[in-house]
């Protein structure tokens, strides 16, 4: 069976058919969650409300990119957990990063320890500037310059015209710039500018 | 303080380097930056500068998946299930129509009693006809001492004043004999004749004069009170209300089937 098999069949209540597609994009789904969330657990919850979200509201889906479809709610659902976490403030942003639980990151073959350490310092640096950004122009960069989608797709996840993405994408990426710049002495020795 | 951003030549490329680089811009723009970037270092810079955070991004570890995102299969609708959704749709829709044609129907209850409260204004001028006919003999009815009771009676419930016109001119004349007799024998002390024929004929005729003897006012608030009542009797069997009272009791019916059916399919 194909995506739209799947889907066609998600839309007649199969939830087999339906556990397809989240096995599918629940990578891309939990990544884009935890990249605008910064946490694990609430990147976990966020991708979970998404998935029950799509399920219910399958028959909606009209056609066109299923993967921007379920960005878009799990979009949604980051912005409802950091609305509701503005209202209640939590553990403080380095305390997350300190933690030993925090996420593993993807393993990646032939890395000595060493490097697993500098690649965990590397996303440290980067999700630390990801957190200083606004939540639109977060989501729009991580969606386009992280994974890859294009300009019609993040503007169709985010729900924004293509102007407004490409206002948002360029003030984050200025933004993230400037962070990266001031905090180069923090990124591993091959990732700097002036070493490039 | 502030720059101009429209009048600074810098800001103007530096605002254009993010689409620059996705190859977004309009010809004519990407010339204009290309011509400006040629013979600025420091536009050149910002323009690496910001490459170098992109190729950062796309580089950065991406996290681990702790665990998987699948629905329980419990999630997924039974037939029972997409059975009981499909009786909520359709008592959804006969409470709708049940509705619709209630409303309609009442609409239709209130047109008849608008035109029915316009009817009976005619009726006082039709019997102003017949008031003139029994001003002939105002005393028929006392004098005779004797008004039938039993048919007559129900006939003057039955016949409606204006009927009485036709039949008056023979009833009126024996009626007055009946009268003058009965007044000649009051007069000389002699029993009146028994008008044995006469109550006969009177029967038939009193139903259609007494009315016409009364005084013109009496027969008029009589009837129309005669004719309410009526009116409510036929009010309280009304056929359109019946319908009405059907078609609430299925209303509410329907309803309370929809809101149990949706609370099944829930669960």
């Amino acid at each position: 069976m194909d995506e739209q098999e799947h889907i066609r069949a998600a839309q007649r209540g199969d939830a087999r058919a339906f556990n397809q597609l989240v096995r599918a994009y629940q990578t891309i789904l939990y990544r884009t969650a935890f990249r605008v969330m910064g946490d694990s657990a609430a990147a976990q919850d966020a991708t979970q409300d998404a998935c029950i979200a799509a399920f219910k509201n399958i028959r909606a889906f009209r056609g066109g990119s299923f993967k921007a479809w379920l960005l878009r709610i799990v979009t949604n659902a980051c912005y409802d957990q950091l609305r509701a976490k503005k209202r209640k403030p939590a553990a403080s942003l380095d305390a997350m990063y300190e933690n030993a639980d925090d996420p593993a990151f993807e393993p990646v073959a032939e890395l000595t320890p060493h490097d697993v350490a500098e690649q965990k310092e590397f996303a440290q640096v980067i999700q630390r500037g990801l957190q200083t950004l606004a939540p639109d122009q977060r989501a729009t960069f991580v969606l386009i310059d992280m994974e890859g989608l294009n300009y019609d797709e993040a503007a169709a996840a985010t729900g924004a015209n293509i102007g407004t993405v490409k206002s948002r994408l360029s003030r984050a990426r200025g933004a993230m710039r400037d962070f990266l710049l001031a905090q180069e002495e923090l990124l591993p020795a091959k990732y700097r500018l002036k070493s490039g | 303080m502030f720059r101009n951003i429209s009048s600074d030549p810098h800001a103007r490329v530096e605002e254009k380097l993010s689409e620059y680089i996705d190859d977004q811009l309009a010809p004519a723009d990407r010339a204009r930056v290309d011509a400006h970037l040629r013979g600025c270092a420091r536009c050149r810079a910002s323009l690496a500068s910001l490459e170098w955070t992109i190729a950062l991004a796309k580089r950065a570890p991406a996290p681990a998946l702790p665990r998987g995102f699948e629905l329980p299969i419990a999630a997924s609708p039974s037939p029972f299930r997409r059975a009981v959704r499909g009786e909520v749709v359709a008592l959804r829709f006969a409470t709708t129509f049940a509705t619709i044609l209630l409303v309609a129907v009442i609409g239709f209850d209130f047109f008849l009693q608008s035109s029915a409260l316009r009817a009976p204004a005619l009726a006082p001028g039709a019997e102003q006809f017949a008031a003139p006919a029994s001003g002939a003999q105002p005393t028929a009815a006392p004098a005779s001492g004797a008004p039938p009771t039993t048919a007559p009676a129900s006939g003057l419930q039955s016949t409606p004043a204006p009927r009485a016109l036709p039949p008056a001119a023979q009833p009126q004349s024996s009626a007055t004999d009946a009268a003058k007799s009965a007044v000649d024998a009051a007069s000389t002390g002699t029993p009146p004749p028994k008008p044995a024929a006469l109550p006969r004929a009177t029967t038939t005729a009193v139903p259609t004069s007494q009315p016409a003897a009364l005084p013109l006012a009496t027969p008029t608030r009589t009837s129309q009170v005669e004719a309410r009542a009526e009116e409510s009797a036929r009010e309280d069997i009304s056929p359109v209300r019946v319908i009405e009272i059907i078609l609430l009791a299925l209303v509410l019916a329907f309803g309370a089937a929809t809101v149990i059916a949706r609370k099944n399919a829930r669960r």
